[in-house]
């Protein structure tokens, strides 16, 4: 499949249209994360219309983006930019252009997920730093957090984490990340 | 047999090379009835209709057929042809073999027997034709103009100077729509109410103009040339016709409410004017904020008016008048962008306005006298942030369509800010800058000389940040996210239809399109015309237009209403209707089934079969000036009474024969 064919599913995929967009830029105007990005979502869209898939794809942007959606509704046309990002994000992890530090905290918070049944922020955050080579990451910031309660020492966990982890397992059978994952978290990244 | 011509048009390739004209000419020679066939370049020439007319002369023919483009397109040019010969102009049948034949079928041969099938359809029916006179109705000479902004201004000024009445009507209690509350215009900087006043005093003073304010379009009857018109005048509480505006009232009078003129910048009092050069200049009171009218107590200004002109007890009045022609102006509202863009404030943010506030507080008759101040704390901003297409060109929060006159606007406002506080920074955001109008790039082009920042990109939030507030958008020529913390934020907001014109075209039966502006007759060459006859159209109602635009257009639909109020009667179709009163039982199931209201029952005087004594029966009367020629009603008739000339059934089956059998 030639680079315009796979663009051209994404943006089917996403439903989202090249012409749709005429580069307002309200979309990068409001995003949270555009600072931190090399493309910013209008970017994307721009490299979208021109055809220019690799430099989706090799952006930070696709890893970065929240998915928040402010700039999906803030958009005149209606485009779901985010929908585009999650696209490419996918067709980046088959390409095995995955990020280091991603991919990471993906398998972090999925083993975090498969033991507790839900995320232990505390734990997440340990895992990353240590995996990710990052130790004192964010550490100033433990003992605030701690005393506003918004981590905690001990997981919170939910009745059904068995159920939780076997429906994990049975996803990460499938071949294909997008199914696997049912869209909805990174999937793993081929190595 | 009648002597049958027919004529088969090439225009030019168009039809020539889709299909093989001169074997439909021959094949057409050979019908029964048909005397003459012939085919030329362009039939609707001066050559071509001299070809046919020669023909006609030469051959003694009686009926015409034209096989060329659709009837809609010349089926008016060859009947004004045929009152240049002996032959009634409504024997003549178009074979349409332009949009329906060689504009649609890709097979030569295919599309060439088709061709003889409608020309020998066409023919089948032209011998059945007959000769059809065209009726007289008479026209009323006045005209209504309704909205009181520049267009009905306009349009009302010009037929009254070509010598027609004309009544402007205006449901607020004074004229001057929306240029009345602008400062200065683009992109010359003319003061507005300086090149607008004077056409209001023209109009108050005009010998041929009735001016109607508070009034507004209850019913309307009839058809081009007699419409009949029911004008509710609203209770206004004042006497007008003793008032002198002296204003003693408006001083004394206790209520304070917010000032639409003003937009809600600054308060007025109940018993009001809505500006001071407003026409007539006289005082009314709004009996939604009015002590008197809501409970009963006050009465301040029936004790301090001199001449005893308030009349609490006024009441709405309903006026008939009659008209010939009826000009729409009613104007746009800006768009409420408060339930539109959450991300701007939604109104939360005193110091976001929109682009006619600022007009009011840069006008010297406005609140501040023509200071810039701040709504919030009044003072004089720094740094200004201008925003454009709020409401334009965003399908999904406002609408698909570019308002034209914003980015004009917003250069203005730009020019106006910077030479006023001098010192100060001006920001605009754009996503195009549009000015396609005389002196409109020059004028914007001096703005950014003067010192405005344009920025490319829709500015995406708006946020208060201490004694600021912030818009952030991306500059999306640098692809940076920018901020600009913004004293005062002005929003060129979209042009939306006025509200209630929806209403009144239903009255008028005219149509609108999707957003509700009017939709003309042509968008091209029928540009102030509706769909409906003698209603034309004038300025904003249309679609988004500046001043310039809006006059022109005004002057023109003037021109459309001078032209029909010219004539004494004028010609209406003969193809309507036609109902055989021996036939039609009166059982009025027509009547209902008319979309133009043009049948009504009406009792004659009859015999009864039974005993031959002198009776009254209901039968069934078409009104010749309402009636469209739709058809509807032959086909509800039950009795197959109704034909419609020009196309009876007879007429019709014949074509049908003609294809089949």
């Amino acid at each position: 499949m030639t680079d315009h064919e796979t663009l051209a599913r994404l943006m089917a995929d996403a439903d989202v249209r090249q012409y749709d967009c005429y580069q307002c830029g309200k979309c990068s105007g409001g995003c949270p994360m555009a600072d931190a990005m090399d493309l910013k979502p209008r970017g994307v869209m721009r490299c979208a219309q021109i055809g220019s898939l690799g430099r989706i794809l090799n952006s930070n942007t696709i890893w970065l983006c929240t998915g928040c959606g402010a700039c999906a509704d803030r958009c005149p046309h209606d485009v779901n930019v985010p929908a585009l990002i999650e696209e490419a994000r996918y067709e980046a992890a088959r390409r095995g252009l995955g990020r280091h530090d991603s991919e990471v905290l993906n398998k972090a918070f999925v083993a975090n997920i498969k033991a507790f049944g839900r995320n232990h922020e505390m734990l997440l955050a340990g895992l990353y730093n240590v995996l990710a080579l990052k130790p004192i990451q964010d550490m100033a910031s433990v003992p605030h957090m701690l005393k506003k309660n918004l981590i905690g020492i001990k997981p919170n966990r939910i009745g059904a984490t068995r159920e939780i982890a076997e429906l994990i397992e049975r996803a990460e059978k499938w071949d294909d990340p997008m199914v696997a994952t049912g869209r909805s978290q990174t999937p793993e990244v081929k190595k | 047999m009648s002597k049958v011509g027919v004529f088969v048009c090439h225009c030019g390739t168009n039809i020539a090379s889709a299909l093989d004209v001169f074997k439909v000419a021959e094949a057409a020679r050979a019908l029964p009835g048909v005397a003459h066939a012939a085919e030329y370049k362009y039939m609707c020439s001066e050559p071509g209709q001299q070809l046919i007319l020669d023909a006609i002369n030469e051959h003694g023919l009686k009926r015409v057929v034209i096989a060329s483009c659709s009837p809609r397109m010349h089926e008016t040019t060859f009947r004004k042809m045929l009152k240049k010969s002996k032959i009634n102009e409504y024997l003549l049948e178009i074979a349409n073999i332009r949009e329906q034949d060689a504009w649609v079928h890709a097979d030569f041969e295919k599309a060439t027997e088709k061709a003889i099938d409608l020309v020998r359809m066409a023919v089948a029916k032209a011998l059945k034709d007959e000769p059809l006179k065209a009726q007289t109705i008479p026209i009323t000479k006045r005209a209504l103009v309704i909205g009181g902004g520049i267009a009905g201004i306009q349009a009302a000024l010009d037929i009254a100077d070509a010598g027609h009445e004309a009544v402007l009507l205006e449901r607020e209690p004074s004229i001057g729509g929306h240029m009345a509350m602008l400062d200065k215009t683009f992109p010359t900087l003319d003061c507005s109410a300086c090149i607008s006043t004077p056409k209001m005093v023209d109009v108050g003073a005009h010998p041929n103009i009735t001016l109607l304010t508070s009034a507004e379009v209850d019913a309307v009857k009839g058809y081009i040339g007699n419409f009949t018109v029911t004008i509710r005048k609203k209770a206004n509480y004042v006497n007008h016709d003793i008032c002198t505006g002296c204003g003693a009232c408006e001083q004394k009078c206790p209520v304070k409410t917010d000032s639409a003129f003003n937009r809600g910048l600054s308060k007025r009092t109940a018993i009001y004017k809505l500006f001071p050069q407003a026409v007539p200049s006289k005082p009314v009171i709004d009996a939604e904020s009015c002590l008197k009218l809501k409970n009963g107590k006050c009465g301040v200004c029936e004790k301090v008016c001199p001449l005893g002109c308030i009349d609490y007890g006024d009441e709405d009045r309903l006026v008939e008048m009659d008209f010939g022609a009826i000009i729409v102006a009613t104007g746009y509202r800006p768009a409420k962008w408060q339930r539109m863009y959450d991300e701007y404030g939604a109104g939360r943010y005193a110091d976001v306005i929109d682009g006619l506030q600022f007009e009011r507080l840069v006008n010297a008759s406005g609140p501040t006298e023509g200071h810039i101040a701040r709504p919030s704390d009044g003072k004089a901003p720094k740094t200004v942030a201008i925003i454009k297409c709020v409401g334009s060109r965003d399908p999904k929060k406002g609408h698909a369509y570019c308002s034209r006159a914003c980015c004009m606007a917003a250069a203005k406002h730009a020019h106006q800010l910077i030479d006023k506080l001098p010192g100060s920074r001006v920001f605009v955001f754009y996503i195009d800058v549009r000015t396609p109008g005389k002196g409109y790039e020059e004028f914007y082009d001096q703005t950014r000389k003067d010192g405005a920042v344009y920025v490319r990109g829709r500015v995406s939030r708006i946020y208060k940040e201490g004694d600021t507030l912030v818009c952030q958008g991306e500059d999306t020529l640098l692809g940076k996210q920018v901020r600009v913390h913004a004293d005062l934020v002005i929003l060129e907001t979209a042009m939306e239809p006025s509200p209630g014109s929806g209403a009144l075209l239903g009255l008028l039966g005219c149509a609108k399109d999707a957003d509700g502006w009017v939709t003309e007759a042509h968008p091209k060459l029928r540009p102030v015309e509706t769909q409906v006859g003698g209603v034309f159209l004038a300025g904003a109602c249309q679609g988004p237009k500046d001043i310039p635009d809006t006059v022109a257009q005004a002057s023109a639909s003037a021109a459309k209403a001078i032209g029909l109020l010219n004539k004494d009667e004028m010609e209406t179709s003969p193809m309507i209707a036609k109902i055989e009163e021996d036939k039609c039982s009166g059982c009025g199931a027509c009547g209902p089934i008319c979309p133009y209201k043009a049948i009504a029952l009406e009792k004659i005087p009859a015999r009864d079969p039974g005993t031959g004594k002198k009776i009254e029966r209901l039968v069934a009367r078409v009104n010749a000036g309402l009636c469209q020629g739709c058809g509807a009603c032959t086909v509800a008739c039950r009795t197959g009474a109704i034909d419609l000339l020009g196309f009876r059934n007879n007429q019709i089956l014949e074509e049908v024969d003609a294809l089949w059998l």
